[in-house]
């Protein structure tokens, strides 16, 4: 698999000059992007990085390893803002959920088989979106279905 | 049957988000569950996970499935996974 560009836009405006920021250990970087400027709306930031997959065929496959990129993605953001709110003594940036920044753009660098596959965006939804009601009640049953096989 | 309406979940959401479809969920142990709703053109299917699995973590395929299902309802091109 050729890199893949994973890209969220944050509900915040993050005033750090365009570039990567290293979130951790060598190689896991973020990187900010300028805020497009459009009229009557907020400017909010844009990050995105790049990760290396192994390909793979099978969808099942793809959707996990996807899913992984976009949880490593939040993971570093988290850390940026971490560092953010506390440089900047912002108290109202705090950490997001992968449904706050979603959805999650994915674009193949370089030509791959399987493109479609892995470019379709990720959408996450709201916890309170998925099971109105009493959700407590579903996610028990949910939870009972799903004990482990002995 | 991985796909089965549930009357009661049918009978709570009610119209909150499009029109109730069926649910599906994995086998053997369920660890997917997705809801499908129709909205206009669109179909969404809601996936979620019990406590303690991630979408990165699930190992019973559901991805084929629900793909299957948009094609034989004819709404391949307007069928979108929202993951929870």
């Amino acid at each position: 698999m050729p890199e893949l560009q994973v890209s969220v836009v944050l509900p915040y405006y993050l005033r750090l000059a365009e570039g990567d920021y290293q979130t951790a250990q060598v190689g896991e970087v973020v990187q900010i992007v300028s805020p497009l400027l459009l009229e009557g709306t907020a400017p909010r930031t844009l990050v995105r990085a790049r990760f290396n997959p192994e390909d793979s065929a099978d969808p099942e496959e793809v959707q996990r390893r996807r899913a992984r990129c976009s949880e490593q993605l939040l993971r570093r953001i988290n850390r940026l803002l971490r560092w953010y709110r506390s440089v900047s003594r912002r108290a109202d940036i705090t950490e997001l959920t992968r449904a706050q920044v979603s959805p999650f753009q994915f674009e193949a660098i370089g030509a791959a088989p399987s493109v479609e596959e892995w470019t379709a965006t990720l959408e996450y939804g709201a916890e309170s979106r998925q099971v109105p009601g009493d959700r407590a009640v579903l996610l028990e049953h949910h939870r009972q279905r799903v004990q482990p096989a002995v | 049957m991985p796909f089965q309406r549930d009357e009661k979940y049918a009978a709570e959401v009610g119209s909150v988000f499009g029109e109730y479809l069926t649910t599906f969920v994995s086998e053997p142990r369920g660890q997917v569950r997705a809801d499908l709703f129709r909205k206009e053109r669109r179909v969404e299917a809601h996936v979620s996970f019990p406590t303690g699995i991630v979408a990165s973590g699930v190992t019973e395929p559901y991805v084929r499935a629900l793909r299957e299902y948009a094609r034989k309802e004819g709404v391949a091109d307007h069928f979108q996974l929202i993951m929870s």
